[in-house]
């Protein structure tokens, strides 16, 4: 019997080992070694953080036992050096600063986070997304997760932004996940879960393979769907009628949702310019043409955030009544992404050239003032 | 193998040597990680980690033939140590196992076929360190004393677990094979 085990066992394996699909080696080898020197890199600065920290504790604790310790700092974000605003008073703001997470929080369309998330879009801990990798990578490109509610895995694959409808309590959810029909290549599934409960209440699979869930409007999931050739474009889907297809609504991306302004912030196909477009009645229509460069919309859609490096005019703040920023930063600056978050503050993530990761910063769009978010440990 | 490759020199050389490897390398211990994890995505997920560490450690590997056995061995205690920490209590729905998905599609339908199918299902339900030993040993076919140096363990351990392995899947399948006992209706 044993040897007929064995020999089952053999042909199993061998047979299992063959329907692995073959990977793109080469892309392995580069994000293997990318996450190689990220981790060594961490490595050496909690080294170097730890070896600071005794040094500062050596010097401190008796500065503190005679009675002469230093103002203390804040340690979750560093206040960029003198942000200048134009045609705005440059007030710091005293404003508590955002934690690392619930800026994450934000850029799903969230609000605040009410202790931790490990899914960074739902405050109640009803859906989770579990890493699917030990690490501490933030960088979702290389790590499967699972999508779990109430302790089951309802799937795995690799998350394509969620967001909250704020009216309904209903979460959209995306990921990236095999498809056995179509081989390798991955398909989007979008799944909807009563915030309250975790309980599925529409789901469609094999959407297109660049499509992200960017938030709600009029109790349907906005998707940008990206596509090469400047193809972009921004649909909508209906999950109260999950059978029917998403529905086109404009070319370009995406940047912005304002749930309550019915408005959407897309940024046009080839041009660096946004427009908003109101999503009310039919046809929908663009509210502002190419002419200023929004990258953040507030939640009712009257008041846009402009990125300040293409020298707008002061008089044209008057329009969305934003502020200009110019932050001091060591390169030029270009905003990856934005979020107008739900208690009025504007999070920028930023890309400056010279600096190898990106620079969150939380803003205050009434007087421009800005603080730089440090990821939590 | 990467060998003759040079020896393991600081910056380019030492990454174009692991990138060497991994083009070289990948596809026979992504299937090992399959083997090992029952799970495509969890594979290619233990095999980049597995990977990544060895990325670190490769200036202290000196026998360079013996990166395999590193690798394999990364993979087996990473997997148990995921399989420890967190995802022993996930109970997976909404997604058709693999297996099962092809046998569904009709590939082979013959009855050796659903018999290794059964077989497979039996291994994703053994304990990791059961089923790296019945991989270790059945697939890649490596000595009591290898799979002993891969896990960590003792010879003598290996044979404990690929015994019980073994046992277990046998008495699955006896159960397996044994009649359907219909209900009597005389009490209706």
């Amino acid at each position: 019997m044993n040897a007929d085990v064995e020999t089952q066992l053999r042909a199993t394996l061998e047979e299992q080992a063959g329907v692995m699909e073959r990977m793109d080696v080469g892309l392995l080898a580069d994000r293997v070694m990318a996450r190689g020197r990220a981790r060594r890199r961490r490595r050496a600065i909690g080294a170097a953080a730890a070896a600071v920290f005794v040094v500062v504790a050596l010097v401190a604790v008796p500065a503190w036992v005679s009675g002469t310790h230093a103002p203390v700092r804040p340690t979750m974000a560093t206040q960029l050096p003198e942000p200048s605003v134009t045609g705005r008073s440059a007030v710091p703001s005293h404003r508590a600063i955002a934690s690392y997470r619930q800026v994450l929080a934000w850029f799903q369309g969230l609000p605040e986070a009410q202790g931790p998330v490990s899914f960074t879009g739902d405050p109640w801990g009803v859906l989770e997304i579990v890493p699917g990798d030990t690490s501490n990578d933030a960088d979702e490109s290389h790590t499967v997760t699972r999508l779990r509610a109430t302790g089951q895995v309802l799937m795995t694959g690799k998350p394509r932004g969620a967001a909250l409808d704020s009216g309904r309590h209903r979460v959209a959810v995306a990921a990236a996940v095999p498809d056995p029909k179509a081989g390798p290549s991955l398909t989007i599934t979008l799944m909807v879960f009563d915030a309250d409960t975790g309980r599925m209440l529409s789901r469609v699979s094999g959407l297109d393979s660049g499509t992200r869930v960017s938030g709600w409007l009029d109790g349907r999931v906005v998707l940008d769907v990206y596509a090469s050739n400047w193809a972009n474009r921004v649909a909508w889907w209906d999950p109260d009628a999950p059978e029917a297809a998403p529905v086109d609504i404009t070319a370009g991306r995406v940047l912005d949702v304002a749930e309550s302004g019915h408005r959407i912030l897309v940024e046009g196909p080839g041009a660096r310019c946004s427009q908003v477009w109101e999503v009310i009645g039919k046809p929908h229509q663009a509210l502002e043409e190419c002419g200023m460069r929004l990258v953040a919309l507030s939640d009712d859609g009257r008041r846009g955030f402009i990125d300040g490096r293409y020298g707008i005019a002061p008089a044209m703040l008057d329009v969305w009544s934003g502020a200009q920023v110019a932050l001091k930063l060591p390169g030029p600056v270009s905003v990856a992404s934005a979020r107008w978050s739900a208690d009025d503050r504007v999070v920028l993530s930023l890309t400056v050239w010279g600096l190898k990761d990106g620079v969150t910063v939380v803003c205050e769009p009434d007087d421009g003032s800005c603080a730089r978010v440090v990821p939590s440990p | 193998m990467v060998g003759e490759a040079g020896e393991s020199g600081a910056g380019g050389g030492r990454d174009a040597e692991f990138r060497a490897y991994v083009v070289a390398r990948s596809h026979l211990l992504l299937r090992t990680a399959y083997l090992v994890t029952g799970d495509h995505q969890l594979a290619e997920d233990l095999l980049q980690t597995a990977l990544t560490k060895t990325y670190l450690a490769w200036g202290r590997i000196r026998d360079r033939e013996s990166i395999d056995a590193y690798v394999r061995r990364v993979m087996v205690t990473t997997h148990v140590s995921w399989w420890r920490r967190k995802w022993r209590a996930e109970t997976p729905i909404g997604e058709v196992p693999d297996g099962l998905a092809a046998a569904a599609a009709g590939i082979d339908e013959s009855a050796d076929a659903v018999e290794r199918l059964a077989m497979w299902a039996l291994l994703r339900g053994l304990p990791p360190r059961q089923r790296a030993v019945v991989v270790l040993r059945y697939y890649e076919d490596l000595s009591e004393t290898e799979i002993a140096q891969t896990l960590g363990c003792t010879p003598g351990t290996v044979k404990s677990q690929a015994h019980r392995a073994l046992a277990s899947l046998r008495n699955a399948l006896q159960a397996a094979d044994a009649p359907v006992v219909e209900p009597s209706g005389g009490e209706r």
